[in-house]
């Protein structure tokens, strides 16, 4: 019997490790039916990419019970399985599920108990081992033939049992989805929940309003969400219909979607890989693999019969796989995979079981939320309290103590978080980012880490000619030309420069398509490279690739690291042009061109120099070629020793523009940068200096092509100091950014390819590039930068941190205004002086009169120093303890200034509606300037600073005076909310009263210092040596 | 003074992870020289629940991939299986270029002691490599040990392993060999009973290492071979390594006094490392030119002052010419200064002129007594001049 790893266990619940479950999901289907139909276990959860089952049963029952039950029901399984129904043998083991693994693994069982007792490690993801067969053996499985493939009919038999070849769509999200999204929120609940208390105490007018108010936000974060939706979705390109493929021995065109294994496809330049493909025959194939493993130059491949079956998923050349891009040669591939199965399914599969977290600020507010509504009820419950005490009637009171707790919710808080936002979204996509949820835009404020995915991102993910040494001098390709000694020049002005240039032109498959805007060029990225740096220096490409026709080429192949191509030459004369592996082509070269074009010996020294020239261009992470010509009859066999060397041409995917200037600006932000990439330690740590990825302090890198072999909490505790992650796996990128995570950090991933997925779902805040990235990295990111640039993330990133501050600011103002409203009816009942506010007037105040100065804080110009110093900590509540304290105080001052302009007027007038209108108009017009004071904690009226106007909260400030005067003016206001006219000296008093606690908190500030918020940043580390 | 004891030294295998971190420190040295002399360079290794951090100052021309420089190492070293292993190990580096530039050739004179240490150099008539008896058998053990699973006579060892020899001295003359102890770990799967084991451990590392001694095992001598019990796995896996942990291993066996600083992991403008080459030089020629059977000598240096604050030498007994004499005379023949030794010995290009590595085999099996390398400081060159002194006028 199969023995179980029991992974974890306690009572009622535990999770297995289960052999054979890992991508298997027939074997998931039938254990969770088998299983959940036995009484003593709950609920069963089979993960297939775990390879885990975790079941949830009967508290009593002992999890070693429930193994064996599992165990036995596994056995029973295999032995249903093991035997292949006759009618069809192969298919079953094609298809890469749990069928074809679990007989392996059980032979293997059977012979040794001991790797029975310890599970076979799991396979690394994406481990079908097609690879590792000879192609003959899978023909033979998948029953078809390179010539004639499978017939139509049974095509169409396998296609109806094992479905199309397609993807999932990632379906966009639904208009209603959108809507629903928008009232998920906790301040929304408790928004509704007032709502539905004024309707069952017959304030239906308020219940109303409320609903306006929700209604409103959430039609604005609908159409904002949904904008940014339909922008991302417009990035979308519609992938290949059709493949060419061998059916029935005929050769015919078949949409993608049909595709099934046994196929046979013809690869051509241009063809997307329609399925995971065996290769069977290939000449001179490459495959661009870049959006499946982060390799930006093209794969050669092969037909290699079989590797080894633990060959990386970027090393399997007898592969070709789904989403890939054949950029050179042709290529004859069986299909073995399809739809969901292939790799980029299995990708795809994954991103659907990675969750994206909670973003901080959704947290903060939930927590701050419920905080607010127990104190709203204790709020409610002590004033009804007092209010009998003091011999107000039972619904009196009640009528007060919702009308406060209604006072207590902030019910502007949703609306201004979400306008913010949204005009956040609308302000970011001028800068051509599209954000797709509201609350990304405040997360990208919160950021601690930035991963960033060197290739495509860092870099262009484009090969150029980076630099040039011909036996003159080096030359630098630059934005201006070609730059030798600080100086431009021409091609002209060197002979051996102009023939390398054309020499790269003539020896390269690459062809020019004119279009509208410029000249786009189809061909191997090395050999663009070389033909973009000819046209730049001002070649006529176009002209010579006419004027000297192609005659013959030889390609590089095994043995052969270099490409010859022979070209006719005028009338008689033929030209040889070679580039390739420099080495090798100095060793056919027997001169090399002069100073004045002339040829001259190539002498042992010269040699020796090109040689170390090559060693020193290779050190620098260029990949370098070497060019070489001759002219000569192609009747005659082209003697290797008789070329004329010309040069070497280094090439790269440089980095973009500008990455050094973003790092630094991230650094003084406080915000972490992480590089991760395939490469080398030592090109990656020449990358890192490059770019400025850490400021005083060692590079620390981590090398590990395995991390899979780590333990979580030391992988975590890793990830913390780590600056580069070199010869990571793109598998291993999730990993990274969840270990991230899990110390705590937001971390923020920019991704471009397919398998950067998972990981930008996982990250907290997903940037993937709009213009050059892949789909499924697209749909699944918060942030899609539409034109690739990475600066406009610092642009971001300011803004989520001043969204974040204002919405700070914006609640400070609420919460305090609420406070005082809450004091002064406390107040009133508590000392008997009836009450200062009517129910009425307490909604107007918290509908209007808050709103307006709340969205024109929300708008608040960002802080100068915005981003000087170091991302808040995710885990402080939005409103500190600290915060609470000035709260306090500042709602304390207002009411004071409120209830003394009360009581002046219930000693003048009484009490009765022109009292109440005298607090009324106290209180409101004293919120309105403490708006003023809630811009800045230190600044104010007594320490001005430097601080940018806010044009928008002096325009809501006049909006909401004028409102208010119309309030206590205009009649028909006047009769709803039961005010009365004031009088001079009742100005004069309202006047006081709200100006003094301004003065009061304004002073106050006085006392706190503007925290240097830089101090925090860590300082450098330093290595001491043992000795 | 008690001249009569027993005495034991102990070596490891090149598996050991402290030997381990010393090797790969040894082979970033060796790269960075090899590729520009003028480098400097610290490089420190540990490892730990196989995972392998490397910390590394460097001024230098020389762009040096050190993880796959480790991952050689490891490789080589026969890590290559399950667990730990060169291929995904995980390795992690921290890089700081040093600010105060490479090593430039300069006037002896002008370049100072950047370290306060003092070190020791010892020499003995014991063995041809004047290495004292017990810690040469130790390391002919480890060598033995390192060669019986190489060449697959013993295919069940794993690279960790220990050796002792403990040797009876009569008048400080060695006599007998007291006891060998052996301590090996075997590869999960591959492991062998303690009966076998003992028998392969006899046949191919402890006898053909006690060949041709001049004293060999006799019938009381104690050999014991794995007396804890058998080691599975063993390595990185199992306890950890950490650079310059095994100075004694790397000098004398503890025979005689050894500096507390380490030797791996230092460029040749490092007085703690090449300092100990240069006074074992010194010490080399006396006991050569029959000066003493045995002469220990400890140089003082000062951070700051390029000659040494003091030249001391010590021969138990055994000199022809009075210690304080000899001390003087010797402080004035060798010249001590920093600079001085990296030059005499061409310590910078010693990497460029042996592909292969050379600091990095001396990282293990001793650095001391390496004949098998050659290196400068165990050459007799001043053997004859030091003669004069005791020439009859």
């Amino acid at each position: 019997m199969t023995t179980l790893d029991l992974l974890h266990g306690i009572p009622g619940r535990a999770r297995f490790r289960v052999p054979g479950l890992y991508g298997g999901e027939r074997l998931k289907a039938r254990l969770e039916q088998a299983l959940m139909a036995r009484p003593e276990v709950l609920a069963v959860t089979a993960n297939v990419r775990t390879g885990t089952l975790l079941v949830s049963f009967q508290t009593h029952r002992d999890p070693q019970d429930i193994a064996a039950l599992v165990a036995i029901q596994l056995d029973a399984d295999r032995q249903a399985t093991a035997r292949p129904t006759p009618t069809e043998p192969k298919i079953a083991r094609a298809t890469p599920s749990s069928d074809g693994a679990i007989p392996r693994r059980r032979s293997k069982d059977k012979g040794d108990h001991r790797s029975a007792a310890i599970p076979a490690p799991l396979p690394a993801p994406g481990d079908e081992p097609w690879h590792s067969h000879p192609p003959a053996l899978l023909l033979n499985q998948l029953q078809s033939t390179p010539e004639g493939g499978i017939s139509s009919e049974d095509a169409a038999r396998r296609l109806d049992r094992l479905g199309p070849n397609a993807l999932p769509q990632a379906r966009p999200r639904s208009a209603f989805r959108i809507l629903l999204d928008q009232f998920k929120s906790l301040p929304i609940a408790l928004l509704a929940g007032s709502a539905v208390i004024s309707v069952f105490t017959g304030g239906l007018a308020d219940a109303v309003v409320i609903v306006g108010v929700m209604a409103l936000n959430g039609g604005i974060g609908h159409i904002t969400e949904q904008q940014a939706e339909r922008t991302i979705n417009a990035l979308q390109k519609t992938g290949p219909q059709n493949a060419t493929v061998v059916r029935g021995s005929r050769r015919q065109t078949v949409p993608v979607a049909t595709l099934v294994p046994g196929d046979i496809v013809w690869l051509a330049p241009g063809d997307h890989v329609p399925a995971d493909l065996r290769l069977i025959q290939t000449n001179q194939l490459m495959v661009d693999e870049s959006p499946l493993t982060g390799e930006s130059l093209p794969v050669l491949k092969s037909g290699e019969p079989a590797l080894p079956i633990d060959t990386p998923l970027a090393d399997r050349t007898n592969m070709a796989y789904m989403g890939t891009m054949v950029t050179g040669g042709s290529g004859l591939g069986l299909v073995v995979a399809t739809g969901q199965q292939t790799e980029l399914g299995r990708i795809q599969a994954m991103v659907g079981q990675t969750h994206a977290p909670q973003t901080p600020l959704q947290r903060q507010l939930d927590t701050m939320g419920s905080e607010l509504s127990l104190l709203s009820a204790a709020i409610c419950a002590s004033v009804f309290g007092v209010g009998l005490l003091r011999g107000y009637s039972v619904l009196q009171m009640l009528n007060t103590a919702i009308a406060l707790a209604v006072a207590a919710v902030p019910e502007g808080l949703p609306a201004v978080a979400t306008t913010t936002l949204a005009l956040g979204i609308q302000r970011m996509r001028r800068n051509n980012v599209a954000i797709r949820h509201l609350n990304a835009v405040e997360t990208l404020g919160a950021v601690q880490v930035f991963c960033l995915d060197k290739t495509g991102t860092l870099t262009l993910n484009r090969m150029m000619v980076m630099a040039l040494r011909t036996p003159r001098g080096e030359y630098r390709c630059e934005a201006g030309g070609l730059v030798i000694e600080d100086r431009v020049c021409q091609l002209t002005d060197d002979p051996g420069l102009h023939q390398l240039a054309r020499i790269g032109v003539l020896c390269s498959d690459t062809e020019l398509h004119p279009s509208a805007d410029g000249i786009r060029l189809s061909g191997s990225p090395t050999e663009n490279a070389l033909v973009q740096m000819a046209l730049d220096a001002g070649l006529d490409v176009g002209h010579l690739q006419e004027e000297l026709p192609r005659l013959k080429v030889q390609y590089r192949s095994e043995g052969r690291p270099y490409m010859i191509t022979v070209h006719r030459e005028g009338e008689r004369g033929y030209l040889i042009a070679v580039k390739g592996s420099p080495a090798e082509v100095l060793a056919m070269c027997s001169g090399y061109v002069g100073d004045a074009g002339e040829r001259c010996e190539l002498d042992p020294d010269t040699r020796a120099s090109i040689l170390r020239q090559n060693e020193e261009m290779a050190g620098d992470g260029l990949r370098v070629l070497g060019l070489a010509f001759a002219h000569t009859h192609p009747e005659l066999d082209l003697n290797p020793c008789a070329l004329t060397w010309l040069g070497l041409a280094g090439i790269a995917d440089p980095l973009r523009e500008g990455m050094h200037d973003l790092m630094g600006r991230f650094h003084q932000a406080g915000i972490r940068t992480v590089m991760i990439t395939g490469d080398q330690s030592a090109t990656a740590y020449a990358i890192g200096k490059q770019v400025g990825l850490v400021e005083g302090r060692p590079i620390q890198i981590l090398d590990s092509s395995n991390l899979d072999k780590l333990e979580d909490g030391l992988l975590a505790a890793l990830v913390e100091k780590t600056d580069i992650f070199a010869r990571v796996s793109p598998a291993h990128k999730l990993q990274i950014v969840q270990a991230l995570q899990k110390g705590g950090e937001v971390v923020a991933m920019t991704g471009d390819g397919i398998n950067d997925g998972p990981a930008l779902k996982a990250a907290d805040v997903g940037v993937a590039m709009g213009a050059n990235g892949t789909e499924v990295a697209r749909s699944v990111a918060d942030v899609v930068l539409e034109d690739d640039n990475l600066e406009t993330m610092a642009v971001a990133v300011a803004q989520g941190r001043t969204i974040y501050d204002n919405i700070r600011k914006t609640l400070r103002f609420l919460l305090s205004t609420n406070f005082s409203e809450i004091q002064i009816m406390l107040c009133g009942v508590a000392l008997g002086l009836g009450q200062p506010l009517s129910p009425m007037q307490l909604l107007w105040i918290n509908l209007f009169t808050d709103i307006f100065p709340a969205l024109g804080l929300a708008l608040d110009p960002p802080e100068p120093d915005v981003l000087s110093h170091p991302p808040r900590d995710p885990r402080d509540p939005i409103i500190r303890r600290r915060d609470l304290a000035h709260i306090a105080r500042e709602s304390a001052a207002i009411t004071a200034g409120s209830l003394g302009s009360y009581l002046y007027a219930l000693r003048r007038y009484g009490p009765g509606p022109q009292a109440r209108t005298q607090a009324f108009t106290t209180l409101t017009i004293a919120q309105l300037l403490h708006s003023k004071s809630c811009r800045s904690e230190h600044y104010g009226l007594f320490r001005r600073g430097h601080r940018p106007r806010n044009a928008y909260l002096d325009g809501a400030l006049a909006v909401t005076l004028g409102l208010q005067g119309l309030a206590v003016g205009a009649p028909f206001l006047r009769r709803i909310l039961g005010t009365t006219p004031l009088g001079f000296t009742d100005l004069m008093v309202v006047a006081a009263g709200a100006v003094l606690p301004l003065v009061v908190n304004d002073a106050a500030k006085l006392g706190s210092q503007p925290e240097n918020r830089q101090t925090d940043a860590s300082p450098a580390e330093s290595v001491a040596s043992t000795d | 003074m008690n001249r009569n004891f027993v005495f034991t030294s102990e070596s490891v295998t090149s598996g050991h992870p402290d030997k381990l971190c010393d090797q790969i420190s040894d082979a970033i040295v060796d790269r960075y020289l090899a590729e520009d002399p003028t480098s400097r360079v610290i490089a420190e290794c540990a490892v730990a629940s196989g995972i392998l951090f490397l910390a590394v100052h460097f001024a230098s021309r020389a762009k040096v991939d050190l993880p796959e420089v480790a991952r050689a190492v490891i490789e080589d070293v026969g890590y290559v299986g399950e667990g730990f292993n060169a291929r995904d190990c995980t390795i992690m580096t921290t890089l700081q270029e040093l600010p105060d530039g490479r090593l430039n050739a300069a006037d002896p004179d002008r370049v100072m002691a950047r370290q306060s240490v003092t070190v020791f150099g010892f020499a003995c008539n014991h063995t041809p490599t004047m290495l004292p008896l017990p810690i040469h058998l130790a390391h002919k053990l480890a060598r033995r040990l390192d060669l019986a699973r190489l060449d697959g006579h013993l295919p069940y060892l794993a690279p960790d392993g220990q050796t002792q020899v403990g040797v009876t001295f009569r008048d400080r003359a060695p006599q007998r060999i007291y006891s060998v102890a052996i301590v090996t770990s075997q590869w999960e799967g591959r492991a062998v009973a303690e009966a076998r084991l003992r028998e392969g451990v006899m046949e191919h590392v402890v006898m053909p290492a006690f060949q041709d001694e001049v004293i060999a095992l006799d019938g009381r001598t104690q050999v014991a071979i794995n007396p804890a019990g058998l080691v599975i796995g063993g390595g990185p896996a199992l306890h950890a390594g950490l650079t310059g942990r095994k100075n004694a291993i790397d000098t004398y066996g503890e025979y005689c006094r050894h500096s507390g600083a380490a030797l791996s992991g230092k460029d040749p403008g490092r007085i703690d490392r090449i300092g100990a080459y240069a006074v074992r030089h010194a010490a080399k020629q006396v006991v050569s030119a029959g000066l003493a059977r045995e002469c220990e000598l400890a140089v003082s240096y000062s951070i700051g002052k390029a000659r040494p604050v003091s030249v001391y030498a010590q021969t138990f007994g055994t000199g022809v010419l009075p210690d304080g004499m000899l001390s003087a005379r010797l402080e004035r023949h060798f010249d001590f200064r920093p600079a001085a030794i990296a030059r005499r010995f061409d310590l910078q290009r010693l990497p460029e002129q042996h592909p292969a590595g050379f600091y990095r085999k001396l990282a293990v099996y001793g650095q001391m007594g390496r004949l098998d390398l050659d290196p400068p400081w165990e050459r007799l060159d001043e053997a004859d001049a030091l003669r004069e002194w005791i020439k009859p006028a």
